[in-house]
């Protein structure tokens, strides 16, 4: 489509970032360079829990090209602040959640493979690598503990001390006593257990940071690959107290993917800014791979059981779950709310559930951090609740589509046992889409046909909720955020009529560059060439809170709605005194102002240029200028919803997969463009495929990662993933003026259920664990053959 | 030494980047992609994977597609190489290329964007009209964690019907091997400075060598390059045996006519070693020392009775591997010149490859005379590759019902037991790939 037209929301439009992108032009922070920048390499604990007694970086000191080796003590020294969790939780007892100090640099413990030591900065990477291998730490190694089931056990290792047993927090949310009645009159219950594996997220760029502090302003500025730079420096001001807002400016330019490992502060990129002013010189740090394994936050984790209470047909009662979700060494920056506040109030599902109680034990491991990875709570609520209704259904002899639909929420707006209020949706739809795309009906054929082959066919649903939009302040508030979620912007309209549209939302693929400007170009009837989104630097955008939870189009947008409206209204009154007719005549359509049932009118860059010249209209009741901020704060939560329908073949000699088809029918509200969403779906499907299939971050008894590079840790590559049929259902979202929902996490929420429950409907047991891999299944089908044959 | 036109005396030469000619520094022991941005600034190329895993730092080299961390720009005076954003300036014939992966969420952060440009053109160079397996297959070594591929995919298969229709280059011309002026040209001259500089590594593609070296703790080892040495890169058919050079490519094996002739199996297998960019510098030499246990030329060899010929000597390919396995940790010092393999044989060669791109988890090669003998070879199954004491009943065993447990005890060979795969599951894995032999009863 030619960018010089207006262009419509729903339209495909390119994308106008990838100009710059296809050129090899992105400008990703490792391109970026400062004159005279150093560089820093961070030495790492080899050990998963270890005292430090004494560290001696006097030889690294002397090696060629060291300019400093600066460790945690030198941070203690110039008062700084360790890094924080934003999300205060309580426990069940009411007390807060037991938070370790969680220092960039050590002070004298370490607590997981890869926590920062001490960082060396050299006129090159190289030299600063020699030097990390001239410091000398003397460790007194501590018992360990990685493993997520025996982190909580008497006598065992202390991580931190204010957390005995490793328990962060001992959290509930539901009704007790409603759900054990529902248990009490059950004519069947259905029980699982899951362990809902640990992921690395992997955005191909990895994370990177200069720091560059100007001695004659006093002031740092940070390049980073954040997703949300706004909140960077507020963490860093307010809590780290590395500067003031006012001398601090956190810019995250091009950034290759996120996923949610860019959301958190990490110590890195602190350490990089602090280290400017120490050094007297920029400081410049790239990930390796093998850090980032080490390093990043990982996502998911969990051991749950979860039980469902069922009437006599098929209806159900009560849901009952108890969940223990692995922190790692240290509690990430909204590490707390993911297992809590984005995990279980989504566990009605799709459905009507009166009465639920969950249990969620936090435990601290010495292992990576765990914090938000795509979706970051609704996977696992998604990938339990998908499961378990798919065994209830083989228990009772239900066809798992039947049972679904016959526990669907119909009416809106639904008030779930567990805090959201669903406001639109249409559940039976979108599942009765999926199934008709994906011939449901005609799978035993292909089932038979199959198994002619020596094939084993399944199919599985996952008919997938998630809460998105994120999220109303006083909500978020009062469940113990220690931030409002709202979004800004600010349209600026230039003089001869181009705008700038600044935004707080922040784009690392999500392609924010044209559907932001897609909807300004609608709304002001100005091709999309001529509107320019501007993000990610705290010296431009005024504040924001980012991108992640799918919130950027339900939130941002809407904020761009809202500054859009002021911009209209002002226009308009400036259009009237041009016009010389009154403001309640002024019609604004397809990009003219027009006095009503006249011809008279004027183009909108006119009126723009009328607001800046400021010749015709009385300066006393009008500002001169054509800019307008809004800040949006949502009334609500968005729910996205849909249901995905995967089927396979597994060869039971090898074990291995292959998935034949991929239905994915979702309801995101309204769609402002189509490739864009298409592209999240697909994205977010094949991380959920990852999941299912292939992914996992393993360690070792002692705490040692195993899988610390891509020769260990499998993600899918093109040959592991199927062409997809994606299909769209529509119920607008009443709580915003676009009605938008959000895209960006549906598919890594619906695809791991969809898959397990094929993986189970093929081989005919409901024993199969993630990641199911080839040599997993070859065993499950096995047992399967032995089963047979003895029955 | 003489030096090169393009390398006066003293300095390191020049390399063509992106048609401007720029110097290269002496000894300089950096990759391509390292050197890459502090020579010329940021260029598309970018790192993202711990070594040869992803393809976000590809570029063309003498018109090969390369994963720029593989390889060391010491070797590259008087190349020329481009990265995608000469391509933006030029596309030329690839224009329909570039127009459609600039379509409207192809790509979505486009950090990785190089890695599949660069296969796609080294596919549609192969294979002008590829279906969309043939595409999933060039992509096999590259990462995207954005997209799920499938729009990638499809914009190639599009690309693919424009450029069809406008004329197309004949294509096979052999990529210009490229060596420092310090590199010996002959196998004596080579021989001569390993003899001079022991514990060097001889650097043939440097697929699998350049990033291991990148990672490695210890002090830059030295490295001798053999690329440039013309009588490694022969494959010819001499009476009833074919003389595969050790510097070939796996490319250039799997095009070659001799060989598709000869041994089609072998073609086949070098086909599928690594991913487009490993086939395009990769070299046979070099995945004999670097994928000696799992790799699909070792039972291949080994079944087939090859020859492996040495500077100096010529070994048994059974013997050559067991050496290798024994000294797994050392660089092998003796220059391996090519190997020599019977034709005779009926030889068929199956694999397992679960992961793409990854060496075989299991690979078995038969090979069967005209006499009705029959060896068989295995890699991936045990410690070190093997051949099987007695095929025929071997194989009539794994075609049989004989349990799992005895058929590994005729083996005699423990079977790995590793994170990636339990020894029940390699054993009944390779029972599987010996069914797929497709020969019949002695």
């Amino acid at each position: 489509m030619n960018a010089s037209v207006v262009t419509p929301i729903g339209a495909p439009v390119r994308r106008k970032e990838d100009h710059r992108f296809i050129t090899g032009k992105g400008r990703y922070t490792d391109d970026l360079s400062r004159p005279g920048q150093a560089h820093a390499y961070f030495l790492r604990s080899p050990y998963a829990h270890a005292r430090i007694r004494a560290i001696d970086t006097s030889a690294a000191i002397d090696m060629p090209g060291v300019v400093a080796v600066l460790t945690g003590k030198d941070l203690a020294q110039d008062g700084l602040g360790g890094l924080i969790c934003g999300w205060m939780i309580h426990s069940k007892d009411g007390s807060p959640m037991n938070a370790g100090a969680h220092p960039a640099l050590a002070l004298d413990t370490v607590r997981y493979v890869g926590d920062h030591v001490a960082v060396i900065i050299a006129e090159t990477l190289n030299a600063a690598k020699d030097a990390a291998a001239a410091v000398v730490v003397d460790y007194e190694i501590l018992p360990a503990v990685a493993d997520l089931a025996q982190a909580q056990a008497e006598g065992g290792p202390v991580i931190h001390d204010v957390a005995p047993r490793n328990t962060v927090f001992e959290w509930e949310l539901g009704d007790k006593a409603g759900t054990e009645a529902a248990f009490a009159r059950a004519a069947h219950v259905t029980a699982i257990d899951i362990v809902n594996n640990r992921l690395a997220p992997n955005p191909m760029e990895p994370r990177a940071a200069i720091g560059d502090y100007d001695a004659g302003d006093d002031a740092f500025t940070l390049w980073t690959t954040s997703q949300n730079p706004h909140v960077a420096r507020l963490v860093l001001s307010a809590f780290v107290g590395l500067a003031p807002e006012n001398k601090l400016r956190v810019i995250a330019p091009d950034v290759g993917g996120g996923f949610g490992s860019k959301i958190f502060i990490y110590a890195e990129e602190t350490v990089c800014a602090w280290a400017s002013k120490r050094v007297g010189r920029p400081v410049k740090w790239t990930c390796e791979r093998g850090e980032a394994f080490l390093c990043d936050a990982h996502g998911r984790d969990h051991i749950t059981r979860g039980e469902l209470a069922l009437d006599g047909e098929g209806r159900i009662l009560g849901f009952r779950v108890k969940t223990t979700a692995n922190m790692g060494a240290y509690l990430s920056t909204f590490s707390s709310c993911v297992p809590t506040y984005l995990y279980a109030t989504l566990l009605s599902g799709q459905y009507a559930i009166p009465a639920i109680y969950c249990e969620v034990d936090a435990v601290y491991t010495n292992t990576a951090p765990v914090d938000a990875y795509r979706g970051a709570g609704r996977p696992e609520a998604t990938f339990l609740v998908e499961r378990i209704i798919d065994k209830a259904a083989r228990e009772l002899g239900m066809d798992p589509a039947e049972m679904r639909r016959r526990n669907f929420v119909t009416a809106f707006p639904h008030q779930t046992p567990v805090i959201m209020c669903y406001d639109a949706g249409d559940y039976g739809a979108s599942l009765d889409k999926a199934l008709a795309l994906a011939d449901y009906t005609g799978f035993p054929a292909r089932k038979a046909e199959a198994e002619r082959r020596g094939r084993l066919r399944g199919i599985g649903l996952s008919a997938y909720i998630e809460a998105c939009g994120i999220a109303p302040s006083a909500a978020v508030g009062s469940l113990g955020a220690g931030v409002g979620l709202w979004e800004s912007a600010e349209v600026r309209v230039n003089p001869t009529g181009n705008v700038e549209v600044l935004t707080g939302s922040h784009s690392h693929g999500q392609g924010h560059e044209t559907t932001f400007a897609q909807l300004v170009s609608a709304r002001l009837g100005i091709p999309i060439d001529q509107v320019s989104v501007v993000h990610g630097d705290t010296d431009k955008v005024q504040f924001g809170m980012g991108t992640y939870g799918s919130r950027s189009g339900a939130v941002g947008m809407s904020a761009i709605v809202k500054a859009l409206d002021k911009v209209e209204a002002k226009a308009k009154k400036i259009a009237a005194h041009v016009l010389e007719a009154s403001e309640g005549d002024i019609e604004f359509k397809d990009g003219r102002f027009t006095v009503a049932g006249t011809d008279r009118g004027l183009a909108f860059a006119e009126v723009a240029l009328n607001a800046y010249v400021a010749h015709k209209f009385p300066t006393s009741e009008i500002e001169p200028g054509l800019k307008e901020g809004a800040f949006y704060d949502p009334s609500n939560f968005t729910f996205p919803a849909g249901c995905h329908v995967c089927e396979l073949e597994v060869d039971p000699e090898t074990g291995v997969t292959q998935i034949v088809n991929w239905v994915a029918v979702d309801d995101f509200g309204t769609v402002i463009n189509p490739m864009i969403v298409e592209g999240q779906v697909h994205g977010g499907i094949a991380q959920g495929v990852g999941q299912a299939l292939m992914e996992r971050v393993a360690y070792d008894n002692d705490g040692q990662l195993v899988t610390g590079s891509y020769m260990d840790y499998q993600m899918p590559r093109a040959e592991d993933l199927p062409s997809f049929t994606l299909g769209l259902t529509e119920t607008r979202c009443p709580s915003n003026p676009l009605g938008m929902k959000g895209c960006g996490e549906a598919g890594a929420i619906a695809a791991p259920p969809a898959v397990i429950n094929a993986l189970t409907d093929a081989l005919g047991t409901q024993d199969i664990s993630m990641p199911a891999t080839p040599a997993k299944l070859w065993a499950v089908a096995q047992a399967r053959v032995t089963r047979r044959a003895a029955e | 030494m003489q030096a090169t036109a393009t390398s006066p005396a003293g300095a390191g030469g020049t390399l063509r980047v992106n048609g401007r000619d720029v110097a290269l520094l002496p000894d300089d022991d950096r990759t391509l992609l390292e050197w890459l941005p502090e020579a010329v600034g940021p260029v598309s190329a970018r790192s993202a994977c711990d070594g040869a895993h992803c393809g976000s730092c590809a570029v063309v080299l003498d018109g090969t597609p390369v994963k720029s961390c593989t390889v060391p720009v010491a070797s590259l005076d008087g190349a020329e190489m481009r990265t995608l954003d000469a391509y933006q300036q030029e596309a030329g014939a690839l224009a329909p290329l570039m127009e459609a992966l600039a379509g409207p969420s192809v790509f979505q952060c486009g950090y990785c964007r190089s890695a599949f440009f660069f296969a796609a053109k080294a596919l549609l160079e192969e294979t002008p009209e590829p279906g969309r397996d043939d595409i999933q297959a060039a992509f096999a070594g590259l990462l995207c964690r954005c997209t799920g591929y499938q729009a990638i995919v499809s914009a190639v298969e599009g690309a693919a019907r424009a450029m069809a229709q406008a004329a197309h280059a004949p294509h096979g011309a052999k990529p210009v091997p490229r060596v420092s002026a310090h590199a010996p040209r002959t196998v004596a001259a080579a021989c001569a400075a390993a003899q001079a500089r022991p514990g060097a590594y001889w650097l043939a593609g440097g697929q699998h060598l350049v990033p291991l070296l990148q990672h490695s703790a210890q002090a830059e080892p030295s490295l001798l390059e053999i690329a440039g040495i013309a009588e490694l890169g022969r494959i010819e058919v001499v009476g009833d045996r074919l003389f595969v050079g050790a510097g070939c490519t796996h490319g250039q094996i799997a095009a070659s006519e001799p060989v598709r002739s000869a041994l089609p199996d072998l073609a086949g297998l070098a086909g599928k070693v690594g991913d487009i960019y490993v086939r395009a510098r990769g070299t046979l030499g070099g995945a004999m020392v670097s994928a000696w246990r799992n790799g699909s030329y070792p039972s291949f060899l080994m079944a087939t009775d090859a020859d492996v010929l040495a500077a100096g000597r010529r070994t048994f390919a059974l013997d050559w591997f067991a050496e290798r396995a024994e000294n797994r940790d050392r660089p092998p010092a003796e220059l391996i010149l090519g190997v020599e393999i019977p034709t005779h044989w009926q030889v068929s060669h199956q694999a397992f490859r679960p992961r793409p791109a990854r060496p075989a988890l299991v690979s078995v090669t038969g090979a069967r005379d005209v006499a009705g003998d029959l060896r068989i070879a295995v890699a991936g199954y045990g410690a070190r590759p093997f051949l099987v004491r007695d095929a025929d009943t071997l194989l009539a065993a794994a075609r049989g019902s004989l349990p799992d447990v005895e058929l590994a005890a005729m083996l005699d060979v423990l079977p790995l037991d590793d994170g990636e795969a339990s020894g029940a599951y390699r054993l009944a894995i390779l029972r599987q790939l010996l069914q797929r032999l497709p020969f019949h009863g002695a």
